[in-house]
């Protein structure tokens, strides 16, 4: 158990808080590395992120990325990741690593799933026919081999808009599945259980579960559920909600978040870590992030356009490539999608550091308010932003007086 | 642009050179035999200007498909970067634009005379010499290749009248070439044609070697892209033999597509000085590595299943030293019973249906790699071999993650610039015969 280990695999330490929000910037120093918070986590669901290498990842300052329980348990599965020494070896990662539990997987492909007391069943995805039962012992298990950082409990995750009694049983069910997941859990010293805060979009149901969560001995946590198509007024207030319920001295995880203002308004609700498939998945669609939103390359407006995607962009593709030539090759060329990967997981990079410095430099207020204005230059903020940011302080209203 | 020959050997007509004076890029300089980058879209295939740097070599020259980027055309055009090369990201090295891809051949019919049909991006399109040309003239690549029919056809007088129209092609292209001021820099390769009737590929080479281009290229050996790599060297050699020594001596010469090593061998020991990337890329994409060894014969590498190869000949050596001519001879009369016969493996992949590799290739999506935590080869100084294992590239492409196609394009080109080494190495020498494969065994491929 976690409460005999001597020496914890996470240590966190607040190096500057913002006077005005809940924003803060951290070390969590992790077995593998000292990561610095708030962080994005690029996701490589199979042991690898879109064709880009680990010594890119290194050079874009990637500290921690994601890998997928489920489908790192299938293939290449638990006899050869055990064998290889764990994930960090099989795909020579040096950094830290975190594993989901293959919970999300419930809603993602909820029709192959069946959720019982002990555990989800799965049909295999590829086609072989075969079932996986994930319970919380066997989710730790693997997640032990696997041997990431920071591994996630089991939780019983619902679609993020249900109500009714099947929220509270979840909500219930998390909590009994972090008490197994825990005694399951074989190496307390060197790797982390992050428990995930349930209970919809009900704020009773959030507190309670977040309540129960911090009476274990658990050195981070994690708010999942939400980020589903929920509106985006019930998005920030649950994650305002489970923030505040959480102890101020750990980390806080909000699961599946990644555009640049869902970022920005989560590090100002005081959450630290944040994960998504979205920079590299938009980059194969042929789209580069930009602070304005997106640049969807294949339209004919970039076939001249000379410009690098961001002239600001310190990244190996802004440093060569013009829009006009990514236009040429953009979903035509497999390089062109690796190319792009690299921009978008540069242009998250940029963003969690920008968020980082300002902070440490008590400037994290008005950060928030320039960035909000080039994304929104007529000043047309969505009322979700406004209303977010006011409850921590910051007015995005007052600093346009023209309105 | 200049090439120099700096060294020729004895006994064969393979020879040692220097590709220099780009005028473009003054400082760069490259060593021939050497190989072109294939850049289908102006982009090494799987690669970015990034991880490219990651095979550890000097630069290289770029060869880009036509068809890949006349739609660039325009936009070249319009940009402040003046040459193909700027355009792409690849300033510093040197763009050699060939007519059609070597790796998809994509021929179409010719309606006319005296155009090419094309299959571009947005279909096809039909060039004449002045619509080429012009095409050229905006892309600013540093080398290109003149328009030029090409079909393969076995009838005598169909072989005549393509030969007829390709000089034609080449004369149009050179006049219009010689008026054009933005070209006046740019190295022109007229194509040597003439399918396997030898005596039509001689009359070819005779009237391209007196017209004024930089370079030739030996066109149209293979007619299916998928099957060159398993050619005979038999054809290979008397084609060259019937071509090289009508070109004039200091001029470059080109084989384009994926040949075998082996057979990469057979040209340069008859006077080829530049080939491209489409055997390593090829490879890449079926999921297998470089695994074969080109090495000096010496007595302390003779191993039991080692397999010399000189001039396309296995030969299995029973001692390690010996190289003489009368054990090629007898190598050549077992094989010639088969030589008509391709080795077609097969090239489909599909998951029940295990691939035979071919002897200089390890296939890592056998089963057998699932749990090999050893790199593809242990003495490789490449990022793929220095940073991951068989198991990890053989997990990658059993769940098609891209990254398995950049890891083994990674290893293979750095491979192929180590084997393009070693044969000026060997040419250098002036032993040539004396440089053998080293093959794995079959059941650890």
């Amino acid at each position: 158990m976690a409460t005999t280990a001597s020496v914890k695999p996470l240590q966190f330490k607040i190096i500057a808080e913002c006077s005005t929000s809940n924003a803060r910037t951290s070390i969590m120093s992790l077995p593998h590395f000292n990561v610095e918070t708030p962080v994005f986590m690029p996701v490589g669901t199979k042991g690898s992120i879109k064709g880009v290498l680990n010594q890119q990842l290194e050079t874009l300052n990637c500290q921690i990325i994601l890998g997928n329980t489920y489908h790192l348990g299938i293939k290449p599965g638990i006899d050869v990741l055990q064998k290889a020494g764990g994930l960090h070896k099989f795909m020579g990662w040096k950094r830290a690593l975190l594993t989901d539990s293959g919970g999300f997987q419930m809603v993602s492909l909820l029709k192959f799933a069946e959720i019982k007391e002990e555990g989800v069943k799965f049909q295999s995805t590829y086609g072989d026919g075969a079932e996986l039962m994930l319970s919380p012992e066997h989710s730790t298990k693997i997640q032990n081999i696997i041997g990431a950082d920071i591994m996630m409990q089991l939780d019983d995750v619902n679609p993020t808009t249900l109500t009714g009694p099947r929220v509270v049983e979840a909500k219930d069910r998390t909590v009994r599945w972090l008490d197994r997941c825990l005694a399951a859990h074989e190496n307390p010293t060197t790797q982390n259980i992050f428990p995930i805060v349930q209970g919809g979009l009900d704020e009773t149901l959030r507190k309670d579960c977040a309540q129960q969560l911090t009476e274990r001995d658990v050195n981070g946590f994690a708010v999942g559920g939400l980020s589903g198509g929920e509106a985006k007024e019930d998005f920030w207030y649950s994650v305002m909600i489970s923030v505040n319920s959480l102890p101020k001295e750990k980390p806080r995880y909000i699961m599946g978040i990644g555009f640049a203002v869902d970022l920005l308004i989560c590090c100002a609700l005081g959450a630290d870590m944040f994960d998504c498939v979205f920079p590299t998945r938009t980059a194969r669609f042929g789209s580069a992030l930009v602070r304005q939103g997106q640049l969807y390359l294949k339209n004919s407006c970039y076939a001249t356009d000379g410009r690098p995607i961001d002239e600001d962009c310190p990244c190996s593709t802004c440093k060569r490539y013009t829009r006009s030539y990514l236009h040429h090759i953009v979903t035509m060329e497999p390089s062109a999608c690796h190319l792009l990967s690299v921009h978008n997981i540069a242009f998250q990079m940029r963003l969690m550091q920008e968020i980082r410095e300002s902070i440490k430099s008590q400037t994290f207020p008005q950060y928030v308010k320039d960035y909000m204005k080039d994304v929104y230059p007529e000043g047309n903020y969505p009322k979700w932003t406004v209303d977010a940011l006011r409850a921590v302080n910051i007015d995005l209203i007052d600093c346009n007086p023209g309105r | 642009m200049k090439f120099t020959v700096t060294g020729k050997h004895v006994s064969q007509m393979g020879r040692l050179g220097i590709l220099s004076e780009f005028s473009r890029i003054p400082e760069a300089q490259f060593e021939t035999p050497t190989f072109m980058l294939y850049a289908r879209g102006g982009v090494v295939t799987h690669l970015t200007y990034e991880t490219l740097q990651q095979v550890n070599t000097d630069s290289c020259i770029l060869q880009i498909p036509f068809p890949s980027i006349s739609i660039m055309k325009d936009a070249v055009q319009q940009s402040n970067q003046q040459f193909l090369s700027n355009f792409i990201g690849m300033k510093e090295y040197p763009s050699y634009v060939c007519l059609h891809d070597p790796l998809n051949l994509a021929l179409q019919k010719n309606k006319r005379k005296m155009e090419v049909a094309l299959k571009g991006r947005r279909g096809n399109e039909n060039h004449t010499v002045e619509k080429f040309i012009s095409s050229i003239e905006s892309l600013a690549p540093d080398m290109y290749q003149v328009l030029t029919q090409l079909e393969f056809t076995n009838k005598p007088k169909r072989n005549q009248i393509i030969l007829g129209r390709s000089i034609q092609f080449l004369d149009n292209c050179l006049s219009l070439h010689k008026k054009s001021e933005v070209l006046k820099n740019t190295s022109v390769i007229a194509a040597i044609q003439g399918g396997s009737d030898l005596s039509l590929r001689k009359e070819c080479a005779v009237q391209c070697a007196s017209r004024d281009v930089h370079g030739f290229l030996i066109d149209g050996l293979c007619p299916e892209e998928d099957t060159t790599e398993d050619v005979d060297s038999d054809f290979v050699k008397a084609v060259l033999e019937n071509t090289v020594p009508h070109l004039p001596p200091d001029k470059y010469r080109l084989v384009q597509g994926s040949w075998s090593p082996m057979n990469i061998v057979t040209f340069i020991h008859h006077g080829i000085d530049l080939f491209d990337s489409s055997l390593p890329l090829t490879l890449a994409e079926r999921g297998c590595a470089f695994t074969f060894q080109y090495v000096k014969h010496s007595q302390e590498n003779s191993s039991p299943n080692h397999v010399s190869f000189t001039n396309g000949i296995h030969a299995h050596h029973t001692n390690g030293v010996d190289s003489d001519k009368h054990s090629i001879d007898q190598a050549e009369l077992i094989l010639s019973d088969s030589s008509d016969t391709k080795v077609k493996s097969n090239g489909k992949s599909d998951g029940d249906t295990l691939y035979t590799p071919r002897p200089y290739e390890m296939w890592l999506q056998h089963p057998r790699y699932e749990s090999d935590f050893t790199p593809v080869l242990s003495q490789c100084e490449c990022y793929t071999c220095r940073n991951h294992t068989r198991a990890y590239i053989h997990h990658l492409i059993s769940v098609k993650e891209m990254l398995a196609s950049v890891l083994l394009s990674i290893h293979n080109l750095h491979h192929y610039f180590k084997f393009f080494k070693t044969i000026r190495e060997s040419l250098l020498s002036g032993d040539s015969n004396s440089y053998t494969f080293h093959f794995r065994d079959s059941e650890d491929r």
